[in-house]
């Protein structure tokens, strides 16, 4: 169902002394610490990118072994099934849970520290009136812009760290998916895609204006050149213009449903509820990869290297799958499956190596040829649940066991 | 200059003209018929309503945060009363969007937000003094732009956010006790009067008119918020209004009684 009020922009910052003069401000207040745009070694935003591939084509994770380069404490929500990935940009680890905590990603060492809460992955976008980016944290029913490099510090707060807020009226709308997570946003070209109670936003990175929403109840949603592509289980998939939310494109499949999109170079690779697709960016459908063996959820698909990446159920186990994605062949199956609850966890993927959240069996990261593990990662005997990954620059970045943890070549 | 004296009706300051009663009604009629002897003053006000609703619109669409009037489009009832003839904007920038803005966009924010204070303290002053026929001076609109700048800083905004009626009863009532013993006080600036002893003689010369004066409040409050509820052209709504406040304020110096008959005499105001 989707819910039809109207969302509103809240006067959150208006309240007394909000508005204190603007005299005197001057170049003080443009003096804040400078962060770059995320680009390069980054990983800005759940699965990486505006395609959502997971694929960082830059980062060399560990291959042969790995150790633990430094680890800091954070409150996160104890539960069963795996947390919320960190994000990385500028040399800067964000990780959220019940606090916000922003680390540098060489030391660990804290550059802030605020008590907000995320129900998914945060990201950061450019923003274009500002010097440094626009932090994007979800709620329930709102979405938060702050500075990115944290406002002002003043003893022990953070002063000034909300740029702009969107609240939601509505109730969120209660799917019928196991996802307990909220679906994260997407930040491309000035703009931040967040799915917010039953609804799609575009929303101004900068001035937190909503440029247009459409009621649509989709996951994460994946931008490829000017569209952005949602899949909407039992109507199809379906492409908006990025600047003006027109819609542009519609396909869906005769004998399956479209619970997931990921936008590859050359194609659209569709998760459907019963495998994998292969859908052109005309629509057309290219192939279909249904094995009578295997069943699937509403995870992720990763896409990286010309292979697609993704978790399974068959034969009472649980599987990662590669699949071609030029002929929609399988090219292997891994018994190092995704962690699942509550639904399969994105791999990450780079130079050759997946990584992903295992369940009850720690971190693994496997062999992006043949699917054999190269190496685990687990502490004491605590098996998981670990979060997804963000890979960037030679580590890899996990938030499990009531950390944060930044691992490199053992 | 008027066809009324220089504080109405021929009255010198700090004798209350006991010919007329002070009245909501009363006020009003007399703050319109006042306006329209001294079009220059509502002229003013409208000028400064057109350029703060430019402002607005240059603030609402420009890559800054900006948090827009909460009107009565959204079930909001107020009393938008600032005691300071004011235009009310409708879009605001607030203070934690403006760190570590680009230079141009630092400037430009700025810029907008000190060209609409100063719009604001210029034509209300010019108002003020036109309806009550004194000379402007720069002392007093430098007071005036002070008391301007504080009421306009949201210092003194008060939210109440889910509290019990028991503490926002008492407060509410404290508040519009506060509002209506300093509605003469613009005026009062204007005249040249310190902002200490404009407070005082407001406070004072008001002491037996709360009801009066209430409905004063009352009415320029709800019509300034309804005007201001009007996406783009509010600002020139309220600035309306506010004319029509600085008309009541005007009226008022002339018919309340002033604590002290020696106002001409101490402050040398007068033209």
């Amino acid at each position: 169902m989707v819910p039809t009020a109207p969302l509103t922009r809240r006067r959150l910052l208006a309240t007394a002394g909000a508005s204190i003069g603007l005299v005197g401000l001057g170049s003080a207040l443009a003096a804040g610490e400078s962060q770059s745009t995320p680009q390069g070694d980054d990983w800005p935003m759940a699965r990486h990118d505006p395609a959502g591939r997971s694929y960082a084509p830059t980062a060399t994770p560990p291959k042969d072994g790995v150790r633990v380069r430094w680890k800091h404490p954070l409150d996160t929500e104890l539960g069963f099934h795996y947390g919320i990935a960190p994000i990385v940009v500028d040399g800067h680890v964000f990780a959220v849970g019940e606090e916000l905590v922003v680390l540098d990603a060489a030391s660990g060492t804290v550059q802030f520290r605020t008590d907000r809460s995320a129900r998914t992955v945060p990201a950061v976008a450019d923003a274009r009136a500002y010097r440094s980016g626009t932090l994007t944290l979800v709620g329930q029913t709102s979405v938060h812009g702050l500075h990115a490099n944290g406002g002002i510090e003043l003893l022990g707060s953070q002063l000034g760290l909300t740029r702009w807020d969107v609240e939601s009226n509505d109730t969120v709308s209660i799917g019928f998916s196991p996802d307990q997570l909220a679906a994260p946003p997407v930040a491309a070209a000035n703009t931040v895609i967040a799915s917010l109670a039953g609804r799609v936003l575009a929303i101004d990175a900068s001035s937190g204006d909503i440029r247009w929403e459409i009621g649509v109840d989709a996951r994460r949603p994946v931008v490829h050149g000017d569209l952005v592509y949602v899949a909407d289980y039992g109507r199809g998939v379906f492409g908006y213009d990025l600047a003006t939310g027109d819609q542009q494109f519609e396909a869906s499949f005769d004998d399956t449903m479209a619970v997931g999109v990921t936008a590859g170079p050359e194609q659209l690779v569709v998760a459907t509820d019963d495998g994998l697709a292969g859908l052109s960016y005309d629509g057309r459908v290219r192939w279909q990869f249904a094995p009578d063996d295997l069943t699937r959820d509403y995870g992720a698909v990763s896409v990286g290297e010309g292979v697609a990446y993704a978790g399974f159920r068959g034969g009472g186990d649980n599987w990662l799958v590669a699949v071609d994605v030029s002929t929609g062949a399988e090219r292997w199956r891994s018994p190092a499956a995704p962690e699942s609850s509550p639904q399969f966890a994105p791999p990450a993927v780079a130079d050759g190596v997946v990584c992903l959240p295992q369940e009850d069996e720690g971190f693994a990261a496997v062999d992006a040829d043949d699917g054999h593990v190269r190496w685990r990662f687990r502490r004491g005997d605590v098996p998981g649940p670990w979060s997804p990954a963000a890979l960037a620059g030679d580590a890899v970045y996990i938030i499990g066991n009531g950390h944060v943890y930044a691992l490199e070549e053992a | 200059m008027t066809d009324e004296g220089p504080l109405g009706g021929g009255v010198i300051a700090g004798s209350p003209d006991s010919t007329r009663s002070v009245t909501t009604s009363g006020v009003l009629t007399s703050a319109v018929q006042k306006l329209a002897r001294t079009p220059s003053a509502l002229g003013m006000l409208l000028l400064a309503g057109v350029v703060v609703a430019g402002i607005d619109w240059l603030q609402l669409r420009d890559p800054v945060p900006s948090t827009t009037y909460e009107g009565i489009e959204q079930g909001r009832i107020a009393v938008a009363f600032y005691t300071i003839v004011t235009v009310v904007s409708r879009a605001n920038t607030p203070a934690s969007a403006v760190l570590n803005l680009k230079q141009r966009w630092l400037l430009t924010t700025v810029g907008l937000e000190l060209l609409e204070l100063l719009v604001v303290i210029l034509a209300g002053s010019y108002a003020l003094a036109r309806l009550l026929s004194v000379e402007i001076t720069f002392p007093a609109v430098l007071r005036y732009g002070l008391v301007v700048s504080l009421v306009r800083s949201g210092l003194f905004e008060v939210t109440f956010e889910g509290g019990s009626m028991v503490l926002a009863v008492p407060l509410l009532v404290g508040l519009f006790v506060v509002m209506v013993r300093l509605v003469p006080l613009p005026g009062r600036i204007l005249l040249g009067e310190p902002i200490g002893t404009a407070l005082r003689r407001s406070w004072a010369s008001t002491r037996e008119y709360g009801w009066q004066l209430f409905g004063i409040v009352l009415v320029i409050g709800l019509a300034t918020h309804l005007f201001a509820s009007l996406p783009l052209v509010g600002p020139i709504g309220t600035a309306g209004v506010a004319a029509v406040h600085a008309g009541a304020v005007a009226v008022l110096i002339s018919r309340l009684p002033s604590p002290s008959g020696d106002l001409l005499a101490s402050t040398g105001s007068r033209p």
